[in-house]
């Protein structure tokens, strides 16, 4: 997504742009996207950035040519106003790499670094939504609980990667399926921790996961979002379980305020609303 | 798990003497229960070279190797066509195939793990186990004493049934079990059925009383009701007591409905 923010804006193919993930030595001090909105707010970061540097290289490019006029870049050329390609990406950089063997064409203070960095706070923070649907099966003698189909409809403003967004809103269902159903911090009356492995503390496997999985943007448009992007982080987790949840009652009047919704719980709510077997 | 030393004997009867040489010494099957266990072991004995992994039909028995993986198990394809298959469900439902590939049969049963469905897919399924030292020993009975510093060879069945059932009733597809019931049902009603509780949490147990009401004519509900008030249950962080009774009584009851329709 990043990457396609800086193409866009540079006019630049994906694999000519290259992130460094975080890095004391190289990168500036960032305290987080929070709430996991690296779409929403790294991009706006880096869609500032990447239109500051845009605008060093034609003011460069510019100086170089000596022109009164500005230029636009397109990628490859500079252009001038008339729609002409005054000068080459690469001739620009030789001639700014090697001014002082260049004497004559300009002086080196002139030429802005090409360096460019940006940050974002953002003072609003424009929500993203996601509506779910479950279908569940309940078997009232066990109070086991599976899920048939869960249905998402995402709104996340534009979807800038539609194949990223959908398999982020697909493992954000299944990450809350396990939420809602399996996944258990359990303690012993001391507190220490018993749910310390994988072995007990159980993340839903492919086997818990044969369900339908349908998903669906609702395109909106951020103003204060990249390409009018909203972030698609944590949203993802919050529909399954208010959904298995309501879909339990729906079918047997049984309500459950706690998860995960196991099969014990599940009986016991069966049994006070009249609908065990 | 930490092991000071590693050999892999010939024979049973190195075999044995190594672990007589030492209450730390241990058989070995594929190492998982004993490292969950954090075990601490003098010497390791690995019957891998003893060729005990086989699953075949001899002498009117079927015959397990102690050292035939729970994977094999639940392949093969004599465990498959016996009692609808039990004990090869059963073996099948052991975390993943790479798990299920290390684990022996023989260190299912020895490790006596009470929660196991293979557990009471064997004792549903009455079968036998043979040591090197004490011979054969049925499995509701081994079950019931303490660890024998021995060597299991052999789990064996005389005449399987061809009916079967195993229920359990689970969190998630990989957990354990809250309550597993199996039960094997004879030709006809005469012949009776083997009812078993596993997993309550406590090991596998025979439901006697449900066994007879069931040869007196009693239906699957009926047995079920008897099976869940003749066994104990106990709490763990998973499921309660009172949870499992119940569940009992419904696995029990559609594992017969299962097994006799």
């Amino acid at each position: 997504v990043l990457l396609q923010y800086v193409g866009e804006v540079l006019h630049a193919p994906m694999e000519r742009v290259r992130i460094v993930a975080a890095d004391t030595e190289t990168t500036p001090v960032d305290k987080g996207a929070y709430a996991s909105s690296t779409t929403y707010a790294t991009g706006n970061a880096v869609v500032m950035a990447a239109t500051k540097l845009k605008a060093q290289l034609e003011e460069g490019a510019r100086l170089v040519l000596g022109s009164e006029r500005p230029l636009s870049f397109d990628g490859e050329s500079f252009i001038d106003e008339g729609g002409a390609a005054a000068l080459g990406l690469a001739d620009f950089l030789a001639r700014v790499n090697y001014y002082k063997r260049a004497g004559g064409y300009f002086k080196a203070e002139d030429i802005p670094q090409l360096s460019a960095s940006a940050r974002y706070g953002s003072p609003w923070a424009p929500a993203p939504y996601v509506a779910g649907f479950a279908e569940l099966e309940v078997d009232r003698g066990t109070g086991e609980l599976r899920l048939l189909k869960f249905v998402a409809v995402a709104d996340c403003g534009t979807v800038i990667n539609p194949k990223l967004a959908r398999i982020q809103l697909e493992g954000g269902i299944v990450m809350g399926a396990g939420y809602a159903l399996q996944e258990e911090v359990r303690y012993t009356e001391n507190g220490r921790l018993l749910s310390n492995s994988f072995l007990e503390y159980r993340i839903p496997s492919v086997e818990d996961i044969p369900f339908e999985l349908e998903t669906a943007f609702e395109e909106s448009y951020e103003p204060n979002g990249p390409f009018g992007a909203k972030s698609l982080g944590e949203v993802v987790v919050h529909t399954p379980p208010a959904a298995i949840a309501n879909a339990l009652f729906n079918a047997t009047g049984a309500r459950v305020r706690s998860l995960p919704l196991t099969p014990d719980k599940v009986l016991r709510a069966l049994d006070e609303a009249g609908a065990s077997r | 798990v930490r092991i000071r030393e590693y050999l892999r004997p010939s024979s049973l009867e190195e075999a044995s003497a190594l672990l007589r040489g030492s209450e730390d010494n241990r058989i070995v099957g594929g190492l998982t229960a004993l490292k969950l266990a954090n075990a601490s072991i003098g010497t390791a004995i690995d019957l891998s070279d003893l060729g005990l992994d086989y699953v075949r039909s001899e002498g009117g028995r079927l015959r397990l190797g102690a050292y035939a993986s729970l994977r094999s198990v639940e392949l093969s394809p004599l465990c498959r066509a016996s009692a609808s298959g039990i004990l090869a469900r059963a073996a099948g439902r052991v975390g993943g195939v790479q798990l299920r590939s290390q684990v022996t049969l023989g260190g299912a049963v020895s490790s006596r793990w009470a929660i196991s469905e293979i557990l009471a897919a064997l004792l549903a399924l009455d079968a036998e186990l043979s040591f090197f030292g004490a011979g054969r020993v049925g499995l509701g009975a081994y079950l019931e004493k303490p660890v024998l510093a021995d060597i299991l060879v052999e789990v064996s069945f005389a005449d399987l049934p061809r009916r079967g059932s195993l229920r359990s009733a689970r969190i998630s597809y990989l957990d354990y079990p809250l309550l597993a019931v199996a039960v094997a049902v004879g030709e006809g009603r005469p012949g009776g059925a083997r009812i078993v509780s596993g997993a309550r949490p406590a090991r596998s147990r025979l439901a006697e009383g449900a066994m007879r009401a069931f040869e007196a004519g009693a239906d699957p509900r009926e047995c079920g009701e008897i099976a869940s008030g003749e066994l104990d249950f106990g709490d763990d962080a998973r499921a309660s007591a009172e949870y499992r009774r119940r569940v009992c009584a419904k696995l029990a009851e559609r594992a017969l409905a299962e097994a006799t329709e």
